[in-house]
């Protein structure tokens, strides 16, 4: 009876503690993975299942992968450098073409989609 | 009396209402277990489980498909939204399934006010007891169909937004919140359509109307459920440019009720799309209104119970006298010795009068109507054509007087106050095979004649040449005739008076084999009455070939009735099987 007690006690208690252990870096400021890049298009959007998914494109300061960057956040222009937090995933979906304004697939190269989680101007953020 | 006395005397009395509302809950509760399809009175809690973890299991494996492939390594941008949306439409469907299976104890009847009033047991604390047993039902189902469902979704798409645990917590408690709050919506709606019901309709009528509704509903339910499962997108054109509609902002969208509670899904995982809230609020409009749907329900159901007595009287009816001279001339032309009599009102009045075959009849119809339903929906392209050239439409009719056949034989087998079965048993007559021609002779009458009528009426609408529609309707009812002697082949019991063990069939392994065998005869009985209406002619070669058959089979039913007693107590099958004595 006692071990049961003891187990029903303990169990709850060790949730917390592993969720606290694995909360990620600290919640204001930059984590450790945050990125920075140049913008390389102003506000822009793709489709992805059907969806028009807001954002920008961008490349890392110190590669030439794509990226774009899904975000809400329409206060940047091209060519700002900007911190960014957050996970990304190759994805296939239609890009917006502003000379033809048509939607074409995105099907040459896999696009890396960034979620946004934080984004800042690079002077704020930690240097990579 | 001091303030001090007079609050703990009152403290007192919420402790015993309290402690008589939880006796009434456990009560009300063990009760939404007990319906007319499933006697759950033995071994409740094993048959609960397996139920439950079906449901569980159906439910969790959709979602699983639905998130691996999608989102293990590509990104959730704010598109999940309509994978939850496919999930939620199957256990809001699901769960109106279950709701519906519930429909005759939704509400405390006039029995239960008679036994309860006399009781110093205040109404409010019977109506909080029913509310809390419903939440718990709503909750136990809830939690249990979406319970792999909530991790799935937790485990692949709580990344995208946050590496906390603290997230994946809160992803499984929002998935399971926001599906209770649909659950309970849905479970709130139908209590409505009842309470509607009961409000307008005269009490003798609602019995009758409620039985129709719910089996519209019942059939609209599992067409929905398997078009779900198999291709959501033929439902409406809004169901496949849910995302497009988002984009543009269109209104169609808040039309979609399982949007609503992901809405709500996605307000509570903080997603500050105003779409969301929007649809959210809509949600939470629908969860206020469900309790107003219970309120006016209770308040219905204790006007039109409480204030009469048990014993109504109870005047005959224009429809019943109009039924009695039907019945009256059916027999006189048709039920000619006095077994056969007997077995004809004895079978008519049963099913008249026992809500419980009654709704055995009633499912196992609408599920054969959804399936007629979504083949000729999801064969839109070969049945665009609706004629008589078209072996696949063709096909819908014999399905469904299969359906009604197999309903009715099924139905049977479920007794009704088997210990009154001594008046047959004392008046059993050697010639048996009149107990069996009275029935088949009433279900020809009572039930395929009119169906064929139905199927005829259907059609001559639909093609417009009255000659087609009548060979078509001919053709179903001989069919239906060779297809009822060889259902009740060698069936020598009493309808409703025998013992029945079921598993007879040993679905468990010949269920693939059955549906096979059953696909089989429909394309080849279609295929046949395609060639026959192509030549009118040759249903004169038609008629006389299945009039044979039929007379074969029913010649082997009547010599096996003259050689095998009426069985009252069905022998389940022996454990061990071993050898005959002689060998």
């Amino acid at each position: 009876m006692t071990a049961r007690r003891l187990i029903r006690t303990a169990v709850p208690v060790l949730a917390v503690l592993v969720a606290i252990g694995c909360r990620s870096g600290p919640s204001d400021g930059w984590s450790s993975r945050a990125r920075t890049m140049v913008l390389t298009s102003g506000p822009s959007e793709i489709v992805m299942s059907s969806s028009k998914v807001p954002g920008y494109w961008a490349r890392p300061v110190d590669g030439e992968d794509r990226f774009f960057l899904y975000t809400r956040d329409r206060s940047y222009e091209t060519g700002s450098r900007i911190a960014v937090e957050g996970p990304f995933g190759p994805a296939s979906g239609s890009e917006f073409h502003d000379e033809t304004g048509e939607y074409v697939r995105m099907s040459r190269r896999p696009v890396f989609v960034l979620v946004v989680w934080k984004i800042g101007r690079a002077e704020n953020a930690p240097r990579p | 009396m001091t303030a001090a006395t007079r609050a703990s005397a009152r403290l007192r009395d919420l402790g015993e209402e309290f402690s008589q509302a939880g006796i009434l809950t456990k009560h009300f509760f063990g009760r939404l277990f007990r319906n007319d399809i499933v006697d759950f009175e033995d071994q409740m809690k094993a048959r609960l489980v397996a139920v439950l973890s079906v449901l569980a299991v159906i439910v969790g494996w959709s979602s699983y498909f639905l998130v691996f492939f999608r989102y293990e390594f590509s990104p959730d941008v704010n598109t999940s939204w309509q994978d939850k949306n496919h999930v939620f439409l199957l256990v809001m469907i699901l769960f109106g399934i279950v709701t519906l299976l519930e429909w005759e104890v939704l509400f405390p009847d006039r029995r239960d006010f008679v036994n309860l009033t006399p009781l110093p047991v205040r109404l409010r604390t019977v109506f909080a007891a029913k509310l809390t047993s419903f939440v718990a039902f709503i909750g136990l189902f809830s939690v249990a169909m979406n319970s792999f469902s909530s991790v799935a979704f937790a485990l692949f798409l709580a990344q995208w937004r946050s590496d906390s645990v603290l997230f994946l917590v809160r992803h499984v408690l929002a998935h399971l919140a926001s599906a209770f709050a649909a659950c309970f919506s849905v479970f709130f709606a139908c209590v409505f359509v009842n309470f509607l019901l009961l409000a307008v309709l005269p009490a003798g009528l609602y019995r009758r109307v409620s039985l129709l509704v719910r089996f519209a509903l019942i059939g609209l339910f599992v067409f929905l459920l398997l078009t779900v499962l198999v291709e959501p997108g033929s439902l409406s054109g809004v169901i496949r440019s849910l995302a497009k509609l988002k984009d543009h902002g269109s209104p169609l969208l808040f039309r979609v009720p399982s949007l609503w509670f992901v809405g709500l899904y996605e307000v509570l995982l903080g997603n500050p799309d105003p779409v969301f809230a929007a649809l959210a609020k809509r949600a939470g409009l629908a969860f206020g209104l469900s309790f107003l749907a219970f309120g006016l329900a209770c308040a219905l159901s204790y006007v039109r119970h409480f204030r009469k007595t048990l014993e109504s009287a109870k005047g005959p009816r224009r429809l019943d006298r109009w039924r009695g001279g039907w019945d009256g001339l059916f027999q006189k032309l048709f039920l000619r010795t006095p077994e056969e009599r007997a077995m004809g009102l004895f079978f008519s009045k049963t099913i008249r009068s026992s809500p419980k075959h009654r709704t055995v009849l009633v499912n196992g119809l609408a599920v054969g109507a959804a399936l007629a339903t979504l083949s000729v929906v999801a064969a839109r392209r070969g049945a665009q054509v609706l004629g008589p050239d078209n072996a696949f439409f063709l096909a819908q009719s014999l399905l469904a007087v299969f359906v009604l056949l197999a309903s009715i034989r099924a139905v049977v087998n479920v007794p009704a106050a088997l210990e009154s079965n001594w008046i047959f048993r004392i008046t059993e007559s050697t010639d048996r095979s009149r107990y069996a021609v009275g029935l088949k002779k009433k279900i020809l009458g009572q039930w395929l004649l009119p169906f064929a009528a139905l199927i005829f009426l259907a059609h001559l609408w639909l093609w417009k040449d009255g000659r087609a529609a009548g060979l078509h309707a001919v053709f179903c009812l001989f069919v239906g005739g060779v297809g009822l002697e060889a259902l009740f082949f060698r069936f020598r019991k009493i309808p409703f008076a025998g013992a029945h063990v079921p598993g007879k069939l040993r679905l468990q392994t010949r269920a693939v084999p059955y549906l096979i065998g059953f696909l089989a005869l429909l394309s080849a009985l279609s295929g046949l009455e395609k060639a026959l209406l192509g030549h009118p002619a040759r249903f004169w070669v038609f008629l006389p070939v299945f009039g044979a058959l039929w007379a074969f089979v029913w010649a082997g039913n009547t010599r096996f009735l003259k050689a095998n007693a009426l069985v009252f107590d069905e022998e389940p099958e022996p454990a061990m099987a071993g050898f005959p004595e002689d060998v």
